[in-house]
């Protein structure tokens, strides 16, 4: 999948190109057994931010870099090799996935 | 949501899929749990908390304050064919609410206006809770007086926008108000408090 990224002024700023599986060939029981991502409820957080008033707590702010590609897949996932970057000679083989991919049901868990 | 507690220090961690924030009773905590998780994780350091979910939390020297204006501005803007007028309340007592039908008026779209401010309200914005209760007793079958209502929490919103919802230091006191009012439903006669 590619992507242009604009600048405020509508100049190209860089383009993006991101790898992108095919979840929707995927079954489940074969190739994902759950789907769920992490999320606080709001009244969690709110309720955090009540603590951390009368407890003086510290409060900081982190950010995961590419989140989705950070975890290691435990299913055994196969997908075609990406077009344009087929290796000559190898053209029948698969790919095994190790990392999570954009796309793949289970990559937001 | 994670926690971990030694003598030293106490971390609590909140994880939103990418977006984390640490709560800390001191700084070292903070200090040692970023160290471990940039060192498994590619982490980009945003300091002290400034924006989670665009609420916007500000630390003051008596507690924290979060504020949602951003979200507030958006959902003005989606619903301003409403012909939405500032108010300085956001429920008008004097207005007749009644449950028997004269003419439904865009029932999906009433049910999505309901469900905005509900997210707002369980957000940052208790204030409008009284009003969204009475309102979304209406969702099945809003006619134009429950538009016009809702008009007026949004009318209510917009004067308000940046109104904060204030977590103080002082030791939590539950006070509770109550009021009874007589018949003021129309139809029915039942009364609320």
């Amino acid at each position: 999948m590619f992507k242009r990224k604009y600048n405020t002024d509508g100049s190209i700023q860089t383009f993006k190109a991101r790898l992108v599986a095919k979840g929707f060939t995927q079954k489940e029981g074969v190739d994902y057994f759950d789907t769920y991502s992490p999320m606080a409820r709001i009244i969690s957080i709110r309720i955090l931010f009540a603590l951390a008033s009368i407890y003086k707590l510290y409060v900081h702010q982190m950010d995961i870099k590419t989140a989705f590609l950070n975890g290691d897949l435990k299913e055994e996932v196969y997908m075609e090799q990406p077009e344009g970057f087929i290796l000559p000679g190898n053209e029948e083989k698969v790919c095994k996935l190790i990392k999570f991919l954009y796309g793949l049901k289970q990559a937001p868990k | 949501m994670y926690s971990k507690f030694t003598k030293d220090f106490g971390v609590i961690i909140c994880l939103y899929v990418d977006d984390m924030l640490i709560f800390s009773t001191n700084i070292i905590g903070i200090v040692e749990t970023k160290r471990y998780l940039t060192s498994i994780f590619k982490m980009k350091d945003l300091g002290e908390v400034d924006t989670i979910l665009r609420i916007k939390v500000k630390k003051h020297s008596s507690g924290y304050t979060l504020n949602q204006s951003y979200y507030i501005e958006k959902m003005l803007d989606k619903f301003k064919h409403l012909n939405i007028k500032e108010a300085n309340t956001p429920f008008d007592f004097s207005m007749k609410l009644n449950d028997y039908c004269d003419k439904v008026i865009a029932q999906l779209e009433y049910a999505s206006a309901i469900e905005s401010l509900m997210y707002a309200m369980h957000c940052t914005r208790p204030d409008i809770a009284f009003a969204i209760c009475k309102l979304s007793r209406y969702t099945s079958k809003p006619n134009k007086d429950h538009w016009k209502a809702i008009a007026r929490v949004f009318g209510y919103l917009k004067r308000t926008i940046d109104l904060d919802l204030f977590y103080s230091d002082f030791p939590a006191v539950m006070e509770e108000y109550s009021d009874a009012s007589w018949m003021t439903s129309s139809s029915d006669n039942k009364s609320t408090s």
